[in-house]
């Protein structure tokens, strides 16, 4: 199912979420700006890549979405209401529709609980479900995710980590939602066993007409199963386009700086071509203007005077860079 | 090329709560001086107990039997490892998977690179050691490393501190270095500074480099030979090129099928699961979920074959490399 471009699911206009730094005494003496000013929108059925390296804010956007992290600015519009900060009956509503699945599937159950209670609790904060019906719904969202019926009685530690995974994709799945934040879904598992679970997310996202924001740090997972894909860097979004188009050519120094770190197998070694130097700074301290320009290779000096906006190239994408990249 | 490491089928065992895990099987393996050699595969495989077993760090309890674990052509299988080790002068540097975890937190970084140098070259002068120290964080392109060195682990980032500690383990002027999926908790570009730098500084110091990884694209990076490993036992080995051109073992070309590749569509993976350590399957232990078993591979460990450059154990390989 292609996605609908002309119906946006979901619209993030200049989204911001800082927390505030402590020093010992509890007192503020600074803002963490995980998000600062975000801007993006996922189609009805889009599966939409977040892909930045640790520590540029995908989480946080996955989680202020969400709701679990308060945003400090900017607004979400969801399905054509304004959910930004959502009042509690609103959120619960929108708890329904809009699911972040952890990135560790573990903390996601309660270690105390069978898989099947686990399973239905969601069931029973937000619906009217009688018991059986909601044994019935549990079995089907297990089902659903390629896991036998005993596995209802085990408790997370009896399972594998790729089981325990398609239990927290079953328990996203029980309240039927439309959107799915997808933290991370493959780090950390085998080769085998991820190539398993993306089957079974592109599998699902089919036969329940699924959108997904996909966060992973995993350039070569993003490319395979993502629509679109937005390029983090220390809470913005430098990039954003089609996947083919951003892989194909990419606009932004930091896009092509991380392209070139991917191994490709049968291809150059990275010593050939990777030449970006340092580290990201703490997003407790940016540089002023542009974020990247301090390991940008084509950094000048207006740079370091103007925070470049997105704006879209010839191209069609959308690139945040005083001198992008052409061909 | 000089052989600096054998292993000539040896076998750990485990006890474990429900019986004797068989982790390793009758494994071999071979690094050469200065040859940096890539151990593949999922977890469980065993490449981090045969790691352990090469460092002479294996937890207590565990059985070890075989007919050789050599290194410069002693064999130290059956006791004399730490002789050797300390009378010897063979140290073997390792390069861990967390650096934060190998490091206490306690003490300047300086001050616990010191004590390597105290282990290895015995007494020292304060400032011939400190010299010492910096020139090899220099090596491994830290910046500032005099205000490195003053610094404690928790003031650095993860990927200067993973320098920190290829420099730490240089400073033992080892003739190999472990390195225990040192870039599984990097991103990207930092893995990709580090692997570049891993292989330079290998290549540059002649020192043999055991790297275990699941990646198969850090793997390709940086080895010069990979020996991929399936339930306890070595499957396949191979020069890299050749390898990633055509593997034989079906194990590992299922693999590299499951691997995301541009343009390939969504990967391919493999039926069925691993099998458990204390009942494992007789004979090849993939047998069970290979698609091109034979009657003989679910009651013979098959012997290797194949030529030097990619060497195979299987009764049924896929085919070599077409004569075009």
């Amino acid at each position: 199912m292609p996605p609908d471009a002309t119906q946006p699911t979901l619209a993030v206009e200049s989204l911001v979420t800082h927390f505030p730094i402590r020093n010992s005494f509890g007192l503020r003496i600074g803002w963490l700006r995980a998000l600062d000013g975000v801007t993006l929108d996922v189609a009805a059925g889009e599966v939409l890549g977040v892909v930045g390296e640790s520590g540029c804010g995908k989480s946080t956007l996955g989680k202020t979405l969400c709701g679990i992290h308060p945003a400090s600015g900017g607004r979400i519009v969801f399905q054509g209401e304004d959910a930004t900060n959502a009042g509690s009956a609103q959120a619960r509503q929108l708890r329904r529709e809009l699911q972040y699945c952890y990135q560790d599937p573990s903390a996601s159950l309660d270690p105390n609980w069978t898989i099947g209670r686990s399973l239905a609790e969601p069931l029973v904060v937000h619906t009217s479900l009688s018991r059986a019906e909601r044994t019935e719904r549990v079995q089907a969202a297990l089902e659903d995710v390629g896991l036998p019926r005993e596995h209802l009685s085990l408790y997370p530690h009896e399972i594998s980590g790729g089981q325990q995974r398609r239990v927290g994709l079953a328990r996203i799945l029980m309240l039927q939602p439309s959107l799915v934040v997808l933290d991370e879904p493959t780090a950390g598992l085998d080769l085998s066993v991820q190539a398993r679970v993306l089957r079974l997310l592109m599998d699902l996202r089919e036969r329940h007409a699924l959108s997904y924001i996909f966060i992973s740090h995993d350039l070569s997972v993003i490319r395979l199963i993502c629509h679109r894909v937005a390029v983090m860097y220390l809470g913005r979004v430098v990039e954003l386009g089609t996947a083919e188009e951003v892989f194909r050519r990419p606009s932004h120094p930091y896009t092509a700086a991380l392209l070139a770190a991917l191994p490709v197998v049968g291809g150059g070694r990275i010593s050939e071509r990777f030449r970006l130097e340092g580290e990201p700074p703490s997003p407790g301290r940016l540089p002023g203007g542009c974020r990247f320009r301090l390991r940008c290779p084509r950094a000048a000096s207006h740079c370091a005077q103007q925070e470049p906006e997105l704006a879209p190239t010839p191209g069609g994408q959308r690139v945040a860079c005083h001198f992008p990249l052409t061909e | 090329m000089t052989e600096l490491v054998r292993v000539r089928d040896v076998s750990v065992d485990f006890p474990s709560p429900g019986g004797t895990a068989k982790v390793l099987d009758r494994v071999n393996l071979a690094i050469g001086e200065g040859e940096i050699v890539g151990l593949v595969g999922e977890s469980g495989c065993g490449k981090t107990t045969l790691a352990r077993l090469i460092l002479g760090v294996l937890p207590k309890g565990a059985a070890v039997r075989g007919e050789a674990l050599s290194f410069a052509g002693q064999n130290v299988l059956g006791g004399g490892a730490e002789e050797l080790r300390v009378r010897g002068g063979f140290s073997i540097g390792f390069v861990p998977q967390e650096p934060r975890a190998a490091l206490s937190p306690l003490f300047p970084i300086g001050t616990q690179a010191r004590e390597i140098l105290r282990w290895s070259h015995g007494r020292m002068r304060a400032g011939e050691a400190r010299r010492r120290i910096a020139e090899m964080f220099a090596r491994v392109q830290l910046p500032d490393p005099q205000a490195i060195m003053r610094r404690y682990p928790h003031e650095v980032s993860g990927g200067q501190l993973q320098r920190v500690l290829i420099a730490m383990a240089l400073l033992l002027e080892p003739r190999l270095i472990v390195a225990d999926e040192p870039t599984t908790a990097l991103d990207v570009t930092i893995q990709a500074q580090i692997l570049t730098l891993l292989r330079r500084l290998a290549h540059e110091q002649r020192v043999a480099v055991l790297f275990t990884t699941h990646d198969l694209g850090a793997a390709w990076e940086i080895c010069d030979r990979i020996t991929v490993m399936y339930s306890g036992q070595e499957a396949e080995s191979a020069a890299v090129e050749a390898f990633f051109a055509r593997p034989r073992h079906p194990y590992a070309g299922l693999l590299l099928g499951s691997m995301p590749r541009p343009g390939a569509g969504l990967p391919e993976s493999i039926g069925g699961a691993v099998p458990n350590l204390v009942t494992p399957p007789p004979g090849c232990r993939f047998h069970p979920r290979c698609p091109r078993a034979l009657p003989a591979c679910g009651t013979q460990r098959p012997p290797a074959t194949g030529s030097a450059t990619q060497s195979v154990r299987c009764h049924n390989p896929l085919p070599e490399r077409d004569a075009a």
